[in-house]
C-alpha cells in the first residue's frame, strides 16, 4: 500500500517534470528559468496541506488521545517544514535571475520566513521533551496555535506593498492562464501532495516502531 | 505589563517631546489590545516551557513567530498615532488586533488545561 503510493508519486513526479519541461510554454520574458514555478509553487501548496493536516491531527490527538494521530502531525510538521525549505530555495534561485536578488523583505516571502520559523519551533519543542506523551500535549497545544495564526500573520504582512506575483491559481476568479501552464502546474501539485503522502506514511511507521522499540 | 507600558511611555513622551494629546485615547486602545494578545499566548507558551530542556531559547524561538501579527499591528498603529492620525486610519490594524485578540484568548483559554495536566 505505502509502496504503491511511493511509485505513485514517483511515475506522477515523472510525469510532472516531462509536462513541466515538453508541454508547458517557454515564458515571452523570463525564459526557461520560469519552468522552476512547476516546482516551486507545488511546494509550497502542498506544505500548506501539512501544516493543515497537522493541526487537524493535533485536534484528534487532544479529544481522542490516540497515539496515532500524533505521529501523523509529527510526521507533517517534518515534510512540511522540509517542503517549505526547499520552496524557500527554489524561490530563491527563481529570485536571482528575475528580481535580481536571492532574498528581500517582501510581503510574501517574509510571511512564509515566519511560518518555517514557527513549524521549526514546533519541531524544536518535540526534540527537547523526553516524555512522549507531554510532547504530544504541547506540540499538538503549539500546533494548532500556529495554524490559526497562518492567516493573521497572512493579513498583517500582507498590508505592505508586495513584490511576489498574486497568487494565480488560488486567486477569486479562478486561474486565467492558459491550459498548457495549468496541467503541468496540477499534475505536479498532484505529484507533490503524493510525495507528501508518502514521506508521512513512512515517517509514521517509523514512528511506530520507535515506539514500541522503547515500550 | 501595563505598569511597565504607562512608564515606557511617560519617558517616551519626556524624551521625545511627542505630543500625546489627541493620540492617547487611540493609543490605550492599541496597548491595551496589544498587551492582551502578548499576555494570551505569552502565558500559555510559558507554561509549556517552564519544563523544557533550553526554555531560555526555547521560548521566544517559539513566541517571536506566532507574535508577529500583534507586534506588527501594535507598531504600525502606534506609529501611526504618533504621527497625528487618527484611530479611524489604522482601522484595519486595530481589526486585526481585535481578531488576534480573540483567537489568542480563546484558544489558550481552552488548551490551557491540556498544558497543566500531568
Amino acid at each position: 500500500m505505502v509502496r504503491a503510493l511511493g511509485w505513485l508519486a514517483a511515475a506522477s513526479l515523472a510525469a510532472g517534470l516531462v509536462m513541466a519541461f515538453g508541454v508547458a510554454p517557454r515564458e515571452v520574458t523570463q525564459g526557461n528559468v520560469q519552468r522552476i514555478m512547476y516546482v516551486h509553487v507545488p511546494l509550497i501548496l502542498a506544505s500548506y496541506l501539512a501544516f493543515v493536516v497537522l493541526a487537524v491531527a493535533s485536534l484528534v490527538y487532544l479529544v481522542r488521545r490516540d497515539e496515532g494521530a500524533d505521529r501523523v502531525a509529527h510526521a507533517s510538521g517534518e515534510v512540511g517544514v522540509m517542503f517549505v525549505g526547499l520552496g524557500i530555495a527554489t524561490g530563491s534561485i527563481w529570485g536571482k535571475p528575475t528580481w535580481g536578488t536571492w532574498w528581500t523583505w517582501d510581503a510574501r516571502l517574509t510571511s512564509v520566513a515566519i511560518l518555517f520559523v514557527m513549524y521549526l519551533g514546533y519541531l524544536l519543542l518535540r526534540g527537547s521533551i523526553e516524555d512522549r506523551e507531554r510532547a504530544a500535549r504541547y506540540c499538538a497545544v503549539v500546533g494548532i496555535v500556529a495554524a490559526l495564526d497562518i492567516p493573521l500573520v497572512h493579513f498583517s504582512v500582507y498590508w505592505w506593498r508586495t513584490l511576489h506575483q498574486p497568487p494565480s491559481l488560488m486567486k477569486p476568479g479562478g486561474f486565467t492562464g492558459s491550459t498548457s501552464i495549468l496541467w503541468p502546474l496540477l499534475i505536479n501539485l498532484l505529484a507533490f501532495v503524493l510525495l507528501y503522502a508518502y514521506f508521512v506514511a513512512r515517517r509514521v511507521s517509523l514512528l511506530r516502531a520507535e515506539a514500541e522499540a522503547a515500550a | 505589563m501595563l505598569v511597565v507600558e504607562a512608564l515606557v511611555l511617560g519617558l517616551f513622551v519626556v524624551f521625545f517631546d511627542i505630543d500625546l494629546g489627541r493620540a492617547l485615547p487611540g493609543l490605550l486602545v492599541v496597548v491595551l489590545l496589544g498587551t492582551l494578545g502578548l499576555a494570551a499566548v505569552g502565558t500559555l507558551f510559558a507554561a509549556m516551557t517552564a519544563n523544557v530542556r533550553a526554555r531560555e531559547l526555547l521560548f521566544p524561538v517559539l513566541l517571536l513567530p506566532v507574535q508577529v501579527p500583534v507586534l506588527l499591528a501594535t507598531v504600525k498603529a502606534t506609529e501611526a498615532l504618533l504621527l497625528g492620525e487618527p484611530l479611524g486610519a489604522v482601522a484595519h490594524w486595530v481589526k486585526l488586533l481585535v481578531a488576534a485578540d480573540v483567537i489568542y484568548v480563546v484558544v489558550s483559554l481552552l488548551t490551557f488545561d491540556v498544558v497543566l495536566e500531568g
